[in-house]
C-alpha cells in the first residue's frame, strides 16, 4: 500500500532580482523583477507502508523543502502530495496526527522547560490519552536512555541528548509516518549509533514508515533499504540501497601519504592518481587534509 | 495642536494640559476651579474624566501583547515550521495564548488595581445592566485588539522586518482608540470618522460604558458595533492567514 504519493511536485522560491548599474539601490526599491527558482522540480515518488527511505543529496538540493511539503508546512507551487490519502496542507490538523517530524537543526522542545514538561505539553497538544502517553513516555525513556536528563531544561542538554528528546517528542502521539531531517547532524558516533538502532527498532517493530534525509552515508547504509537521490530539485536515482552502492560506490579509495614511497615495490591495487610531492615540497610545510 | 472644540479657556485653567495626556498614571487633567467647565463642554464630569483615565491605564493590561516580533523571529530562524505542523489552527493557537495572558493580567494586574482604585479614589462604578455591558464590552475589546494584532502579526511572515509596521499599529491604536485622548476631544468631523473605525471599540466604548456616557439603547448599538467589527476582522484574519500560509518561505536546514 502506498502511504505517500508525490506526483510532479514543484515548489518555487522567488528572490528579487538585483538591479545593476547606477542608482541600483533606488532601482531595487521599485523593481518588481523576480528570479524564480524551482527548488523542487517535478519530483514524483511513492513510498509504501513500513518503508525506510533515505532521501539524500547535496546542500540546497531540495530535500528539506520536500519534507516540509510532505509535512504540510509549505504549500506546493504545483503538483500534488498525498500522505495517507490526505493532502497535507489542506488537512493539516488531521494530517499532523499521522506524522512525526524531526528537524535536526531545530528543536520543537521548549528551550527553557525541563524535557518532561515539553513532552507533557506535546501530549496535550496532540491529545494523547493519558495511559498511552504514560506508556509511550516510559518506553522511550528506557530505549533512548533519557531518564538521567528528563528533568533538565532543554537548553542545558547536550546535542545528543536533545536529539533523542526531539525524536521521542515526534513519536509520542504514535504517528505512522516519521520524517527525519538530518537527525544525526553533529552527533558523535555513540549518540549516532543509539539513534540509529532506535530508528531501526521502531521501523521493524511498529512498522513506522520513515523518510530520512542525511549527509551521513553511514545512516543510509545501516538503515535505509531504499534511497532517493536528489540534486537541483530533480530525482537522479530512486532504488534500493544495494543497487546504489553497486552503481556509485563500487570503489573505495585509499589515500596514502608517505615520504619516500617506492612505487616500484608496490604490489597492491593499481594507483589511480599521483600527487607527487604535494605534502613535502618544501614551500608548503603544513600538511593538508583531505588532500 | 488639536483645537478642542467647545472648550473655552476659562480663568485659572490650563487647556493645554489635555494635550499632554500620556500613557502613565500621571495623567494631567484639565480642571477648573469649580469643576464645571468640562462637564458643560463635553457632557463628562471631571470625575468621569478621572475614572476614564485611570481605567484606560488598567485596560492597557488586558490588551494582548504584540505577536509580530515572535512571528518574525520564528520566520527568520525557521522554527515556525513547528508551529505550522502541529495539529492546531494557527490563529486559534495564538488566540489561546492571548487568552492565557489575558487571564494572567486579569488576576495580577487588573483586579488588584481595581481594588486599589475602589479603596482610595471615589469612583462611580456602574451597576446592573451597565456593569454587565461594560464586562461584555471589555471582552469584545480584547477580541478586537487580538484580531488587529494577529492581522498585523501575520505581515511579519511576509516582511520579516516588522518594527515599522508594529510601531504604526501601536500609534494608530493608541490615538484612534481613545486610549490617549478621549474621542470627544477630537474635532467633530474627526471624532465622527474615528467612531466608525474598529479602534474605538478597544478603549472608547468600554470606558464610556463604565463612566455612563453611553446609556439606554445606545448600549446595544455600541456592543453590536464591537461585535460587527469582531466578525469582520475575524473573516479578514482568516483570509490573511490563508493567503500568507501559501506564501510562507522557510529556507535552510
Amino acid at each position: 500500500m502506498d502511504i505517500i504519493i508525490a506526483d510532479n511536485l514543484v515548489r518555487q522560491f522567488h528572490s528579487p532580482k538585483k538591479p545593476a548599474g547606477s542608482f541600483k539601490l533606488l532601482k531595487s526599491v521599485f523593481s518588481m523583477q523576480k528570479e524564480t527558482i524551482n527548488v523542487v522540480d517535478h519530483v514524483t515518488f511513492t513510498v509504501r507502508k513500513g518503508d525506510f527511505v533515505g532521501y539524500i543529496g547535496p546542500n540546497g538540493a531540495g530535500k528539506s523543502t520536500t519534507i516540509k511539503m510532505l509535512s504540510g508546512v509549505l504549500v506546493p507551487t504545483s503538483g500534488t502530495v498525498h500522505v495517507k490519502g490526505l493532502e497535507p496542507y489542506k488537512n493539516r490538523k488531521q494530517h499532523a496526527g499521522n506524522i512525526g517530524v524531526v528537524f535536526g537543526q531545530r528543536t520543537q522542545l521548549w528551550w527553557d522547560l525541563p524535557l518532561i514538561e515539553s513532552f507533557k505539553l506535546l501530549g496535550k497538544i496532540y491529545n494523547v490519552p493519558k495511559e498511552r502517553f504514560q506508556h509511550n513516555l516510559e518506553m522511550f525513556t528506557e530505549i533512548l536512555d533519557m531518564s538521567s536528563f528528563l528533568s533538565t531544561p532543554v537548553r542545558q542538554l547536550s546535542l545528543g541528548q536533545r536529539m533523542r528528546g526531539d525524536i521521542a517528542a515526534a513519536l509520542l502521539h504514535e504517528p505512522e509516518i516519521l520524517f527525519l531531517d538530518e537527525p544525526t547532524i553533529g552527533l558523535d558516533i555513540l549518540a549516532k549509533e543509539k539513534i540509529q538502532s532506535f530508528l531501526q527498532k521502531i521501523n521493524k517493530e511498529k512498522e513506522i514508515t520513515i523518510i530520512l534525509t542525511t549527509h551521513n552515508m553511514d545512516d543510509i547504509e545501516k538503515l535505509c533499504r531504499r534511497v532517493i537521490f536528489i540534486d537541483k530539485g530533480q530525482i537522479l536515482f530512486d532504488g534500493s540501497t544495494v543497487v546504489m552502492t553497486a552503481e556509485f560506490g563500487g570503489f573505495r579509495y585509499l589515500v596514502v601519504d608517505a615520504p619516500n614511497w617506492d612505487e616500484a615495490a608496490w604490489n597492491g591495487p593499481s594507483v589511480e592518481r599521483r600527487e607527487d610531492n604535494q605534502l613535502f615540497d618544501g614551500s608548503k610545510t603544513t600538511s593538508r587534509w583531505p588532500p | 495642536m488639536v483645537r478642542l472644540k467647545g472648550c473655552r479657556p476659562v480663568s485659572n485653567s490650563h487647556v493645554t494640559e489635555v494635550l499632554f495626556f500620556v500613557q502613565s498614571p500621571n495623567y494631567s487633567f484639565y480642571r477648573n476651579s469649580n469643576g464645571q467647565g468640562l462637564a458643560l463642554s463635553t457632557g463628562v464630569s471631571s470625575q468621569g474624566m478621572q475614572t476614564y483615565a485611570m481605567l484606560s491605564v488598567i485596560l492597557f493590561a488586558i490588551i494582548p501583547p504584540s505577536i509580530s516580533y515572535e512571528i518574525s523571529d520564528k520566520v527568520r530562524d525557521g522554527s515556525i515550521v513547528f508551529d505550522m505542523q502541529k495539529p492546531w489552527d494557527y490563529e486559534w493557537m495564538h488566540f489561546s495564548k492571548a487568552v492565557g495572558v489575558f487571564m494572567y493580567s486579569m488576576i495580577y494586574a487588573v483586579i488588584p488595581q481595581l481594588i486599589a482604585i475602589l479603596l482610595f479614589f471615589p469612583v462611580d462604578y456602574p451597576t446592573g445592566l451597565q456593569a454587565a455591558a461594560f464586562a461584555a464590552s471589555v471582552l469584545f475589546a480584547f477580541l478586537l485588539s487580538f484580531l488587529i494584532n494577529f492581522i498585523v502579526g501575520m505581515s511579519a511572515v511576509l516582511f520579516t522586518e516588522t518594527w515599522g509596521i508594529e510601531m504604526f499599529k501601536t500609534v494608530i491604536t493608541d490615538i484612534c482608540s481613545g486610549a490617549m485622548v478621549p474621542l470627544w476631544f477630537f474635532p467633530e468631523a474627526v471624532a465622527r470618522f474615528l467612531s466608525w473605525l474598529p479602534f474605538q471599540g478597544i478603549f472608547n466604548i468600554p470606558l464610556s460604558l463604565f463612566i455612563g456616557k453611553i446609556t439606554g439603547t445606545a448600549i446595544w448599538e455600541q456592543l453590536a458595533f464591537q461585535a460587527a467589527w469582531c466578525l469582520a476582522l475575524l473573516l479578514l484574519s482568516r483570509l490573511v492567514l490563508r493567503r500568507i500560509e501559501r506564501r510562507l518561505v522557510i529556507s535552510g536546514g
